[in-house]
């Protein structure tokens, strides 16, 4: 699997690099002689690590499938994923008291803990005090909640 | 000496030495957790010293560091599984001598070893962190841009077990901090017309994204491929009498100075110097018959030389900005974070601060022993604690660290998508800590080859470089670093053949 991975990983890398490259065509703005295109930087890193990606991908392909490894992608890895971004992407709209009780309780389910009212319980009770802590204790404000106003 | 007696009255004051118990006591729980680690200990404290000074957000992390990997050494004796890489070689004397109903005297024996090593190393920082930073001042553009690039040759042949890997990461880490505008004309770069984008990455989102997410959800899979844990119950810590030092000073001394060595060394952690430290006991020490059946000899080797190493990181940080570690490279954004520029000026500019810092340091050292005495006692609860909801509660903490940095829902999004790449990355056998440290020093990195191109004016680069024998040592030494490991693997092939 390592040759496999390694291959996987630098055609991955290579992808990201030419993204990243073609963004760097556009030019920056030079308005004095001695200015420095602010792209050339840039443009030399994606080119770099295209090239190690290139290398990698030809490792893997040389040495071949290995022993099995840990699967990347899993129900539980995918799970923990998805609830992560749907956390991010409802935390505003939902508030925080809402948002991270779902996200603390699909998080425990998703990695095995199926007993749902003692997991409701200990994240609702860790969610406010998690609240005071930032509200009262730090003085920072958390989002309340766009979507019940 | 004002600056000395000044950093001493600031971090000998209540709120100070309240934040670096509290950092303490924090760190050894969770270094105690089996799958976070002193990183993600640090990490997610960090959004916590926002509201701070500085010397007292420096004072809390001090204490998270010494406090995790103090921590870490606990559950391996308590539970036969490492709350921190570093504390791996604990566990081979510690737990046994734990079943043997001595687990107060195994933790005492964690308490003390790690104090002196801890100590000692602080006592070596003060002493070289001075005359580095004296040298360091006749750095130029030139030399700035050989030191950082030999930094990450140096981190990235170190960390994980593939050269081409680390440079691969240590390059996202320099194309991650070029997200947003160009220092130099304000260009926007990366943003793919995002506006969200325009000021660039922040750096706490990155550090929590790239280590706390990643870890929680590399910890859904890993979990379910681990034994259960059997937790050794032990309440009291039982600190070592003098008379049972005796024969185990050297051993002792030894350890710590390999440790603050490794430390000052970028790149290499308190992982290596703990398995080094160890290799040299057991192959030097008059016990090393007993070593595997609860020997304090082992133990005190893993656990001098791992919390020495946070002595010796600093050296490099606090002296020439480069980070020794990722935690160092946390630290030092934090005083981006309050307003202080990192570098090789740092200490001329900041004396009473990093002062500060070294009696911070000293003093986390200290308060190991009250905050185990505090924190033994719960540890068996604490380890029983069903990891699940933990994570879910890790999790969420992790975000609204990331979120409080600046209100900013996304910085949130940020962290999110950042740690999701960090775990494919992770199981590609990418090591972490290049990119993390690449991202901290990026703009240092293109500020220093920019300013080179500027002062170049009509030499030759040939010539511009040649003029500098501080710059050519470096590149020397990021040649040697570049090749060294193709060498040496070419000279195992050649024994093996033989």
């Amino acid at each position: 699997m390592t040759g496999n991975r390694d291959f996987i990983s630098g055609i991955a890398l290579i992808i990201v690099s030419a993204v990243l490259f073609s963004q760097t065509l556009g030019g920056g703005i030079i308005l004095f002689e001695d200015d420095i295109d602010p792209m050339i930087y840039p443009r030399v890193i994606t080119v770099m690590l295209g090239i190690l990606g290139a290398v990698i991908s030809l490792r893997g392909l040389r040495r071949g499938a290995g022993a099995p490894d840990m699967p990347v992608f899993t129900r539980r890895t995918v799970g923990v994923a998805v609830v992560l971004l749907v956390y991010a992407a409802v935390f505003n709209s939902l508030g925080f008291a809402l948002s991270s009780v779902f996200a603390g309780c699909s998080v425990a389910f998703i990695m095995g803990w199926r007993r749902p009212l003692p997991l409701a319980a200990v994240n609702i009770v860790a969610v406010a005090l998690i609240w005071a802590l930032f509200v009262k204790g730090l003085r920072i404000p958390l989002p309340t909640g766009t979507l019940f106003w | 000496m004002d600056y000395i007696w000044a950093a001493v009255t600031e971090v000998f004051s209540p709120v100070p030495l309240f934040m670096n118990f509290l950092g303490v006591l924090i760190g050894m729980v969770i270094g105690a957790l089996p799958g976070l680690g002193s990183v993600v200990a640090v990490s997610i404290c960090l959004p916590f010293t926002f509201g701070m000074a500085p010397l007292q957000a420096m004072a809390l992390l001090l204490g998270v560091y010494c406090g995790s990997t103090c921590g870490g050494s606990i559950a391996a004796v308590l539970i036969n599984t490492p709350g921190t890489p570093q504390s791996a070689c604990t566990a081979l004397d510690g737990y046994p001598l734990a079943k043997q109903g001595k687990g107060g005297i195994a933790i005492g024996w964690v308490v003390a070893a790690s104090i002196f090593g801890g100590i000692f190393s602080c006592l070596v920082l003060v002493l070289a962190a001075p005359s580095v930073a004296s040298f360091a001042l006749r750095f130029g553009p030139l030399e700035t841009f050989g030191l950082i690039l030999m930094g990450f040759t140096c981190i990235s042949s170190v960390s994980g077990k593939n050269l081409l890997k680390g440079l691969a990461s240590s390059m996202i880490g320099l194309l991650l901090a070029c997200v947003g505008a160009s220092p130099f004309t304000g260009d926007m770069r990366f943003t793919f017309g995002l506006f969200a984008l325009h000021s660039g990455m922040d750096v706490v989102p990155v550090i929590v994204g790239v280590f706390a997410l990643s870890e929680i959800i590399d910890r859904a899979e890993r979990m379910l491929h681990e034994a259960p844990i059997e937790v050794i119950r032990s309440n009291i810590v039982k600190m070592p009498r003098l008379r049972e030092w005796k024969g185990r000073v050297g051993g002792l001394i030894k350890s710590s100075i390999i440790g603050t060595f490794i430390g000052i060394l970028p790149g290499t952690g308190s992982t290596t110097a703990a398995f080094i430290s160890y290799s040299e006991a057991r192959r030097t020490s008059p016990r090393r018959e007993a070593f595997g059946t609860g020997e304090p000899d082992s133990i005190i080797s893993a656990e001098a030389a791992n919390n020495a190493v946070t002595g010796g990181a600093l050296v490099p940080s606090l002296a020439l900005g480069i980070p020794g570690d990722p935690v160092t490279a946390i630290m030092l954004a934090t005083f981006v974070l309050h307003g202080i520029t990192p570098g090789v000026r740092l200490m001329q500019d900041n004396p009473t601060i990093v002062y500060g810092i070294f009696i911070a340091l000293i003093v986390a050292n200290l308060l190991m022993w009250p905050a185990c005495a505090v924190t033994t006692r719960l540890f068996h609860y604490l380890l029983k604690l069903p990891e699940p909801l933990l994570m879910g509660i890790v999790a969420v903490l992790c975000v609204l660290g990331s979120y409080g940095t600046r209100g900013n829902i996304n910085d949130v999004t940020v962290t999110v998508c950042v740690g999701i790449a960090a775990y494919l990355l992770r199981r590609g056998g990418f090591p972490m800590p290049p990119a993390l440290i690449a991202f901290v020093l990026g703009p240092q990195f293109e500020m220093s080859i920019n300013q080179m191109a500027l002062y170049r004016g009509d030499q030759s680069w040939f010539s511009y470089i040649m003029s500098s024998p501080i710059a050519l040592c470096l590149f020397g030494v990021t040649t040697l670093l570049l090749f060294l490991p193709h060498l040496q693997r070419r000279r195992q092939k050649e024994r093996a053949a033989n």
